[in-house]
C-alpha cells in the first residue's frame, strides 16, 4: 500500500516518533519510577517495524537514532546503529519467523529493549568504571528500564496495527 | 529471509550502517566533536526542546506554587539565596583565619578572578539515558565554547563540556565518573581527586578519592578545585558526607555532595576562557 495514499498516518507516525523524542528528552511526562525512566522509542520502533518493511524501518530507525544521537553524551552514532539495526531485526523477524500478534511483539519488544541496553551498558559503562558499579549499573538501571520500556509495547502495537487496517481498509 | 539478504533492501541497509560506522570511528578518533548529522539534527530540534523544557519548568513552578504557596516558594528562593551567601561567608572567614595564600582566590568568583570569561546558558534536554544527569545546553561553538570548558552555576561546579556542536554543547556533570577533577578540602588543603560513582551518584553524591591515610578531612569540609585538570582552582564544588577507607585500605575517599542541584538546573555559566585554561591540555597533547 503506497504511502501517499495515507498522508495523515504517515503525519502521525511522524509526530508520535518526534513527541515522544521529545516528551523523553525533557523529561515532561512523569512517567520514572524510582528513577527508571522508559525509552519509549523502543516500544515504538518496534510495533512500527512489525507493520512496515526494513527499509522504511531501518530508515525510521536511523532518524530516531540521530536524534537521540544529539542528545545522549559521548554516544558517536550509537544510537543511530543500534536503531538501524533493531529496526530491520523486527521487521525482518516479523515478517519471517513471528507471527503478527500481540505475544510475539511482546517478545520482540523484550528482545529489543534487553539488547539495546545491554549493547549500552557493554559499549559505555564497563571501561573507566568500577566492576562493581559497573555490575550496579546493569542489574538496577540497565535491566529494570528495559523490562519497563518493553511493557509499553502493548499500546502501540494495537496502535499500529489500528493504523495498518485502516491502511489496507 | 534469503530473498532478504540478496534483496536491493538490504544493500541499502548495508551501505546506511557502514556510513554510520565510519561517522562513528571518524568522530571517536577525533573525539569532543559532535557528529555532522547529529549536530544538525540538534540545531533543527533545538528550540522546540527549549519550548518543551520551558513548559517543563513552567509547570514544576505551578505544582511548587499549588502545593507550597507562592510565598513560600519566594521565602524559599530567597532562603537558597542567603545559604549561598553564608557559605561563601564562611570560607571567608577560614581564609581569613588560616591566612592561607589559596583562600584569596576562593570569593567572589567574578571580582577576583578578572580573566574568567562567561557564556551564560540554558539547559534545553537531559540525558535521560545517562544515571548521571549529563544534559544539553543552547551554547556551541558559535558562541565561544569549546570541548573541555568548566561549567558552573553560582552554587558551584556542575561539570564540563564532553562534545561541542555549532549551537548545542553536552555537558557530562560532576557526579559521573567520566569526570576527574583535582580537589582540595578548603580547611586542611588535602587533597584528592574528584571523580563520579555510580554507588555514591544513587544518592546524589560524587566522590573525593585518593584521600591520604594522614589527612585530617572532616564531615561537614567544604570541597574546592584545586586547578589541577580542567578546571580554575577555588571553585566550590560540594561538602563532605561521610569518610571511609578504599578498597586495598591505603588511601581514604569521601563522599561529596556537590552544592548544586542537578534536579533543579536551568541556567548554567561556561566559563570559556581563564588564566592557565588549556596548559594541561597542550602538556597531555605533547
Amino acid at each position: 500500500m503506497s504511502k501517499t495514499k495515507h498522508p495523515l498516518i504517515t503525519i502521525l507516525n511522524i509526530l508520535i516518533f518526534f513527541i515522544s523524542l521529545l516528551f523523553y528528552y525533557t523529561g515532561i511526562l512523569p512517567l520514572s519510577i524510582k528513577g527508571i525512566t522508559p525509552l519509549l522509542i523502543l516500544p515504538i520502533l518496534t510495533a512500527f517495524s512489525i507493520f512496515n518493511s526494513p527499509l522504511t524501518s531501518a530508515i525510521t530507525g536511523l532518524l530516531c537514532g540521530v536524534f537521540m544521537d544529539c542528545n545522549a553524551l559521548n554516544s558517536y552514532c550509537f544510537n543511530a546503529i543500534v536503531l538501524v539495526i533493531l529496526g530491520t531485526f523486527v521487521a525482518v523477524s516479523s515478517n519471517n519467523l513471528f507471527n503478527k500478534n500481540i505475544f510475539s511483539a511482546m517478545v520482540l519488544s523484550l528482545v529489543v529493549a534487553v539488547f539495546y541496553f545491554v549493547l549500552q551498558w557493554a559499549v559505555f559503562e564497563t571501561d573507566n568504571i568500577t566492576i562493581n558499579d559497573s555490575l550496579t549499573y546493569l542489574l538496577k538501571y540497565a535491566f529494570p528500564t528495559a523490562v519497563y520500556s518493553a511493557v509499553f509495547i502493548i499500546p502501540f502495537y494495537y496502535l499500529y496495527r489500528y493504523f495498518e487496517r485502516r491502511k489496507e481498509s | 529471509m534469503r530473498f532478504f539478504f540478496r534483496s536491493k533492501q538490504f544493500k541499502i541497509i548495508l551501505t546506511i550502517l557502514i556510513s554510520l560506522i565510519a561517522v562513528s570511528i571518524i568522530f571517536g578518533v577525533i573525539g569532543s566533536v559532535i557528529s555532522p548529522q547529529s549536530d544538525i539534527v540538534g540545531t533543527l530540534t533545538a528550540p522546540f526542546r527549549s519550548t518543551l523544557t520551558a513548559i517543563k519548568n513552567g509547570i514544576n513552578d505551578f505544582k511548587e506554587a499549588l502545593s507550597g504557596g507562592n510565598e513560600v516558594m519566594l521565602e524559599n528562593a530567597e532562603l537558597k539565596e542567603q545559604l549561598n551567601t553564608l557559605r561563601e561567608e564562611l570560607a571567608d572567614y577560614e581564609k581569613i583565619s588560616k591566612e592561607n595564600e589559596f583562600y584569596k582566590n576562593y570569593l567572589e568568583i567574578k571580582d577576583q578572578n578578572p580573566d574568567f570569561e562567561f557564556a551564560p546558558s540554558t539547559v534545553i534536554s537531559h540525558d535521560t539515558s545517562d544515571p548521571f544527569g549529563g544534559f544539553i545546553i543552547n551554547k556551541g561553538s558559535t558562541d565561544g565554547i569549546s570541548a573541555h570548558d568548566p561549567v558552573i552555576t553560582d552554587a558551584g561546579v556542575v561539570g564540563f563540556i564532553s562534545d561541542v556542536g555549532l549551537t548545542t554543547s553536552k555537558v557530562v556533570t560532576v557526579l559521573s565518573p567520566d569526570l576527574t577533577l583535582g580537589a582540595l578540602d578548603n580547611r586542611t588543603s588535602d587533597s584528592g581527586i574528584i571523580k563520579g560513582s555510580l554507588e555514591l551518584n544513587e544518592k546524589g553524591y560524587t566522590k573525593l578519592e585518593n584521600l591520604s591515610r594522614s589527612c585530617s578531612v572532616a564531615v561537614g569540609d567544604y570541597v574546592v578545585t584545586s586547578g589541577e585538570g580542567i578546571f580554575p582552582k577555588g571553585l566550590l564544588v560540594g561538602s563532605i558526607e561521610t569518610i571511609s577507607n578504599d578498597k586495598y585500605n591505603t588511601s581514604l575517599y569521601a563522599s561529596v555532595k556537590p552544592f548544586v542541584d542537578f534536579s533543579e538546573l536551568r541556567d548554567v555559566m561556561v566559563i570559556t576562557d581563564f588564566e592557565g585554561q588549556g596548559s594541561i591540555l597542550s602538556k597531555e597533547d605533547k
